[in-house]
């Protein structure tokens, strides 16, 4: 199982790792765009991979800076999935509210990423084309149902419109802090620290560095 | 994310639309607080730089013709194929895909494939109607049947679209891109083994040849085929601007595939220090990502030259992958 590796580095300041999944064309990048750069274009291009994008905001007294990682819809990615959500903080499951199929194909994601991250990560589960509301095929009360059911928060939006991504971003957000804060007490109480004891393997991953490299090669490629 | 700087225009700051059928994303009136302020004055200027190369080697072509001897040609091909001799050149040795296999396209593959059909640059003119992205859509389906461990794979869309937009002719783009993929088709399979195997190459290379950027990756805790499977992937469609990609095609079609090895290891060479200085894995990221939109990958003359004398033969990429094709 890997292991959320990224916390609090002084009081208050907090860097996650948020990974946005999903079936192709439910809106993950545009989602991204509107969210960190408040843009939304009507002419979408389909992700090749992943990209990358971070984003600082403040809640209260915290200031969180997040790493947001868009991905490919294709199935095909998968291959090379686990590098994706590796050291997640949080993942958003996101599906298009008048596609049923892109909502199955999030249950099979969070199945996927409750085997690989354990509860480690927060989860929510985002029904995103909110504009099309006339169109929709996934009913709302189902979708809380199941995310409660596996323990995930339910979120819906709109990047066309601008809807509730800064309510869905701040959301996972403290819910990430309070978990971080959890998981702190815990390992106050076992006396050992999980950024203290991830430090030290780092630091003997750097000692043998062709070794390591060989081994991590093999680690990330299964 | 890319579109401040000209990643697909390829034509005279002057004109609106590019031979290839992407718009300057741009006005030509510019006020200084526009976003593409810089992009546009870096792109003026690369082209002001460029033109007499272009205009020169056109010339040369014309007047030398290298295609009577393999020295010169490789020569003339490393510094440029002028756009009114590509067409030929790209399909020159390339073969006619023969007889249809008798195999068929699963459904969720055509699915897969129309969904992206309107996602394939939305900024080409030539592609906005729908009997062009047909088109398109032909010839991955043709790639689907000739290989079906493919399928289809996110990315072999842009490959497919841009080989149809610059040989105007729907066959023989389906014989090209089924030619130029089928060796590679491990990169597109149900596990990706050959990409992540080449970045395992990559990394063997980079430890001879840039040894700080395997130490940042270790330190960082990060893998290459995170980092830069897109730049094999769409041999670097969508990364690098697009006369940039035009001419590392060039060289890729005529000699191999060691072309993608030597641009990668000399983008990351003239990074170096930027990602050595890398903290965090965000940093990196962050630094991987503007290479793409940054002036050395703009100056494609230069930028291929200088690849060039990156000493890694097509023997030596080959030698590699049957050391490390067990692990994966």
């Amino acid at each position: 199982m890997e292991r959320a590796t990224t916390s609090a580095s002084s009081e208050g300041e907090f860097r996650f790792k948020v990974v946005l999944l999903g079936e192709g064309a439910v809106g993950k990048s545009s989602l991204m765009l509107r969210y960190v750069e408040d843009k939304f274009s009507p002419r979408h291009v389909s992700t090749i991979q992943a990209s990358f994008l971070s984003k600082r905001l403040d809640l209260g007294d915290n200031h969180v800076d997040l790493d947001i990682w868009d991905t490919a819809g294709q199935e095909k990615y998968h291959a090379l999935g686990p590098i994706y959500y590796r050291g997640s903080h949080g993942a958003l499951l996101i599906y298009d509210i008048t596609d049923k199929r892109s909502f199955e194909k999030v249950k099979i994601w969070v199945r996927e990423l409750q085997r690989a991250l354990g509860e480690t990560a927060v989860l929510i589960v985002v029904g995103n084309k909110l504009d099309l509301e006339s169109e929709r095929t996934v009913d709302r009360t189902e979708a809380i149902q199941y995310a409660k059911s596996v323990n995930a928060e339910y979120v819906e939006t709109s990047a066309k419109e601008n809807l509730g991504l800064a309510d869905l971003f701040e959301k996972i957000s403290s819910l990430m802090i309070d978990k971080w804060e959890k998981t702190r007490e815990i390992s106050g109480r076992t006396s050992q620290n999980s950024s203290s004891s991830n430090g030290s393997r780092r630091g003997i991953q750097l000692v043998d560095e062709q070794n390591d490299a060989a081994q991590r090669t093999g680690k990330c490629c299964k | 994310m890319n579109e401040q700087c000209a990643l697909h225009f390829t034509g005279p700051p002057g004109s609106e639309v590019d031979d290839l059928g992407f718009r300057r994303p741009w006005d030509v009136k510019l006020d200084e607080n526009s976003t593409y302020f810089k992009a546009a004055n870096a792109y003026s200027e690369f082209w002001t730089q460029y033109l007499p190369t272009l205009v020169r080697r056109r010339k040369r072509w014309e007047k030398v013709d290298p295609r009577t001897h393999p020295l010169l040609m490789q020569r003339f091909i490393h510094k440029g194929v002028p756009s009114t001799f590509r067409k030929e050149i790209w399909l020159r040795n390339c073969p006619p895909r023969g007889e249809i296999p008798s195999t068929s396209v699963p459904n969720l593959v055509a699915e897969e494939i129309r969904l992206d059909l309107p996602r394939t640059f939305p900024d080409n003119i030539r592609l906005r109607n729908t009997k062009a992205q047909n088109t398109v859509g032909r010839i991955l389906y043709e790639l689907a049947r000739f290989v079906p461990s493919i399928g289809y794979c996110q990315g072999l869309n842009f490959i497919a679209a841009l080989l149809w937009l610059l040989l105007e002719n729907e066959e023989r783009t389906k014989d090209l891109l089924i030619f130029l993929i089928k060796p590679r088709s491990s990169w597109y399979g149900m596990d990706m083994s050959g990409l992540r195997r080449d970045m395992r190459v990559l990394y063997e290379l980079l430890r001879q040849e840039v040894p700080v950027i395997c130490s940042t990756l270790v330190r960082l805790d990060v893998g290459l085929d995170l980092l830069l499977g897109k730049w094999f992937l769409c041999w670097f469609l969508e990364v690098l601007p697009m006369e940039t990609v035009l001419r590392i095609w060039d060289c890729f079609i005529y000699e191999g595939d060691v072309w993608f090895f030597r641009v990668a290891i000399r983008l990351l060479r003239i990074n170096s220090i930027k990602i050595a200085a890398c903290k965090t894995m965000d940093q990196l990221l962050t630094t991987i990502q503007s290479i793409g939109p940054s002036k050395p990958s703009l100056k494609c003359h230069l930028l291929i030259q200088n690849a060039m004398s990156e000493k890694i033969t097509q023997d030596q990429v080959d030698a590699l992958r049957d050391r490390f094709s067990k692990e994966f």
